[in-house]
């Protein structure tokens, strides 16, 4: 078994058609990918199982990104957290949630081999510092 | 003059003489009846001789009327010097005037004032025979004093009409000419009073004799006597007279005794009152070009101009900018030398002059000065000019000046214009202050458009940004798929090719293949790439509609026109393009009722409920509460308005500000989050430009409810959009 099917990655957004696109586009990545369409529900995953690399969109309903990446640092310092957002201001939002919660942001709408790399090296990342 | 009539006095009456008293008596009873019944004074008198020479008369007879007329009795057989020897003392003439008839035998008709009697008499003496004279006597007092007086007053009428300061002239009612003039009329008129008498009152008439004419006529038919009339005078100066004229008919010539009062300052100031009042009437309505319009217009006509322009100045006082000309001076197209161009101020000295000394300035014809020579009136070919500053406070505002006039401008112009332009200039001002302030209300607008334009752009984006990327992805997603199906397919081609060129059929290549169509899950491959169209085209979808939204929101309709409008849709439209404001924080939901056509200017109710939708999804995400909040929309009508109303279950209005937040700059957001112009222009283009109602209420329940309508049966008022000046 390839270690990097170990590697979960859990994708945040409130758009059904975003989740399902995602779907389709990373069906042929290695490692495990998980869907949640909000943060409560990406929240509630995550207590029941590991969740190395977490992909969510800034803005979305209830509970934005930035929170939900604040609630993951707290209760699970490990994890990789990127954001995907539409916002010019990314600076500003990752200076937000501060610079070390956040792995990388992600530009919408997303260039997709960019994209696909920015998961890459977070999933390179995880590997490299044992996090498996 | 009555004569008295020449009595033949017979022989017989000399009865003294042959002393036959009793026997002529008898022969004469007519006579004495007459003697002693006229109303005249009779006397006899002897002529009384010495030495060859007439010294005296003796009285021989008198009648009865002439003891009454001179107070004298018992003067028969008296000499005249003893019976009056004041009179005779004192009036020598009397005296001699009987002596000379005495003497001549020539009768003597002759007027004597008796001083002791204080009266005239008038006494026909002659002399019937020598050594005799009678007289016959009448007292003319009444009549002399009635002579005196007339005389008196003939005089003094005619010092009356000479030596008045009114102006005086009598005209000879047919042939209109001159009869008589005064000297005051010599003096206005500036012709002497014999010019003015061989001159035709129409010459005076600033109309055409035969228009003049026919007023008098009109006028006379209708028994007016005063009139109002233009005279040109010598130097062709205009002035407006009131003319009170009277007919008198002296030996048998109908004349025309008129006064003429000189009423030019008075119109003045009654054109001055008009224009100001009419000014004042069409303020409201007319723009500021036609208010300076119709001031020049009038100027001109008042002072007979047929030029009129104003210029602003430069705040640099450097140079005029072309404001308004009088009609006739476009008509005459003088606009085509203005131009609409700045003017430097060195090049037209007049108004340079002006601008200097502060002060009206007066061009009449060419000036001397080579500096001004021909280049002064050179921009508009205006012979002569006057040019009035309007000063407020320090500042020099702009230029008003009127131009060829007839003669020369003076200083009763100057005064006027300068009045006038002043007295305007007020109304003007405010005129062009009201006009700025709908200018900076414009631009408020605008501004918090752009303001509204600025806070969606972001929503927007993000709305068009998630189906962007869920299509980008599903794009890149289709490529895998199409890149898989194409290499299977190959696969399977060749397959065919090879099977053919062997002629069998290898299984194991068959096995790789249906391994290979397991691997790419070529079932649902299929089903992906259907439904990746379908989610892309519900992309497409969502893009559109914002983008149609945003179009029919930025759409411009003519110019602020209202129009039938559907309110229900211009919600819908407004629901998409704020979609981005209110989707991470609140549900909308919506009650349209079926509702007319309501005619408003839909940009501007557009506006409204941007305003109204993005301030409820503000109110709820300030609240930061863990789940969506709701905006919830109605719409309604009855038969004069619909209405609609945008409620929120955000934390609603503090009660002490509810009656500020449609107060300008009112905002309880942070600063740089919103100017609070929102709800001020909301209310203002509900309230004022569309007259209808506008209303805030917070339930007791919690939130808010905006509630506006528009009335259906009211014209809105389009709002004039102020015209090019350049105060």
């Amino acid at each position: 078994m390839n270690i990097l099917s170990e590697i979960v990655v859990l994708f945040v957004d409130d758009e059904l058609e975003t989740i399902n696109a995602l779907k389709r586009f990373l069906r042929k990545e290695p490692y495990t990918k998980l869907f949640a369409a909000s943060g409560a529900e990406a929240m509630d995953m995550m207590q029941d199982r590991n969740v190395d690399i977490i992909v969510t969109d800034a803005f979305m309903p209830n509970m934005s990104g930035q929170e939900l990446i604040r609630a993951v640092k707290t209760l699970h310092p490990e994890t990789i957290c990127l954001l995907t957002s539409g916002a010019n201001e990314a600076e500003q939002i990752v200076k937000s949630i501060g610079i070390d919660n956040v792995f990388g942001f992600i530009k919408k709408p997303i260039l997709p081999d960019q994209f696909k790399q920015a998961i890459d090296d977070a999933v390179e990342y995880c590997v490299r510092n044992g996090n498996r | 003059m009555k004569k008295i009539p020449n009595i033949d006095y017979p022989d017989s009456f000399q009865s003294e003489k042959d002393d036959g008293r009793g026997a002529s008596v008898s022969q004469m009873p007519l006579h004495r009846n007459i003697l002693d019944n006229m109303i005249n004074g009779y006397v006899c008198v002897d002529v009384l001789y010495e030495n060859g020479q007439v010294v005296d008369f003796l009285f021989r007879e008198v009648n009865a009327a002439y003891q009454r007329l001179t107070g004298l009795s018992d003067v028969v057989g008296r000499r005249l010097t003893e019976v009056m020897p004041r009179t005779v003392d004192s009036n020598p003439v009397f005296f001699r005037k009987l002596l000379e008839v005495a003497e001549n035998g020539t009768p003597a008709r002759f007027e004597s004032y008796i001083e002791v009697r204080n009266t005239w008499y008038l006494s026909s003496v002659f002399s019937p025979e020598e050594g005799r004279l009678v007289a016959i006597i009448d007292d003319i007092t009444a009549r002399k004093l009635a002579e005196e007086k007339l005389l008196e007053s003939e005089e003094r009428f005619r010092r009356l009409f000479e030596d008045h300061s009114a102006i005086m002239m009598v005209i000879d009612t047919t042939t209109r000419r001159i009869v008589n003039a005064n000297e005051a009329a010599a003096r206005f008129y500036g012709w002497s009073i014999d010019e003015l008498c061989q001159m035709a009152i129409h010459q005076l008439n600033s109309l055409p004799p035969e228009v003049s004419k026919r007023m008098m006529e009109e006028y006379r038919s209708i028994g007016k006597t005063q009139f109002e009339f233009r005279h040109r005078r010598r130097d062709g100066s205009i002035r407006d007279v009131e003319v009170f004229s009277n007919n008198i008919d002296v030996s048998d010539r109908n004349l025309n005794y008129v006064i003429i009062n000189d009423i030019t300052a008075k119109k003045l100031l009654e054109a001055q009152a008009a224009i100001r009042i009419s000014l004042h009437e069409k303020a409201d309505s007319d723009s500021v070009l036609e208010l300076l319009r119709l001031l020049l217009d009038e100027i001109e006509k008042v002072t007979g101009s047929s030029a009129g322009f104003c210029f602003s100045v430069a705040r640099d006082r450097s140079s005029f900018q072309y404001q308004a000309l009088s009609t006739t001076a476009t008509e005459a197209r003088i606009d085509n030398a203005f131009g609409d161009e700045h003017y430097p101020l060195n090049k037209y000295t007049v108004w340079a002059g002006a601008l200097r000394e502060r002060t009206v300035a007066i061009r009449n014809g060419n000036v001397s000065s080579r500096q001004l020579d021909g280049k002064a009136g050179e921009h508009s070919g205006l012979k002569r000019e006057l040019v009035v500053p309007i000063i407020r406070g320090e500042r020099i505002e702009a230029v008003l000046g009127i131009g060829n006039k007839a003669t020369d401008y003076n200083e009763e112009d100057s005064q006027w214009v300068k009045a006038v332009a002043d007295l305007a200039w007020d109304i003007i001002e405010k005129k062009i202050a009201e006009d700025d302030f709908r200018k900076l209300q414009e631009q408020l607008h605008h501004t918090q458009k752009m303001e509204l334009v600025g806070q969606l752009a972001s929503g927007i984006a993000h709305e068009i940004n998630n189906p962007l990327n869920f299509i980008q992805i599903n794009f890149t997603a289709q490529q895998g798929y199409i890149a898989d199906l194409l290499s299977l397919f190959n696969d399977f081609r060749n397959a065919v090719k090879e099977s053919m060129n062997e002629g069998r059929f290898d299984k194991s290549v068959m096995q790789k293949l249906l391994q290979k169509e397991v691997e790419l899950e070529l079932d649902s491959l299929g089903d992906e790439m259907s439904a990746i169209f379908v989610d892309s085209q519900k992309g497409i979808d969502r893009i559109r509609k914002i983008v149609e939204g945003m179009l029919s929101l930025s759409y411009r309709h003519s110019p602020d026109v209202p129009a039938l409008s559907d309110l229900n849709q211009a919600i819908l439209d407004t629901l998409n393009v704020a979609r981005g404001e209110y989707r991470c924080c609140a549900d909308i939901s919506t009650n349209l009722g079926t509702l007319p056509q309501v005619p408003c200017v839909i940009d501007q109710i557009n506006q409204v409920l941007l305003n109204l939708v993005v301030n409820s999804a503000h109110a709820i995400q300030s609240q930061q509460r863990p789940s969506n909040g709701m905006i919830s929309i109605r719409t309604w009508a009855d038969r004069r308005n619909v209405y609609c109303s945008i409620a929120d279950d955000g934390p609603g209005i503090p009660e002490e500000i509810r009656e500020h937040v449609f107060n300008p700059f009112f905002t309880t957001k942070k600063a740089g989050k919103g100017t609070g112009l929102g709800l001020s222009i909301s209310y203002d283009i509900i309230v004022n430009r569309h007259k209808g109602e506008f209303s805030v209420n917070s339930p007791q329940e919690g939130g808010a409810v905006f509630t506006f309508s528009l009335p259906l049966g009211i014209k809105t008022q389009a709002p004039e959009y102020p015209y090019e000046y350049f105060i």
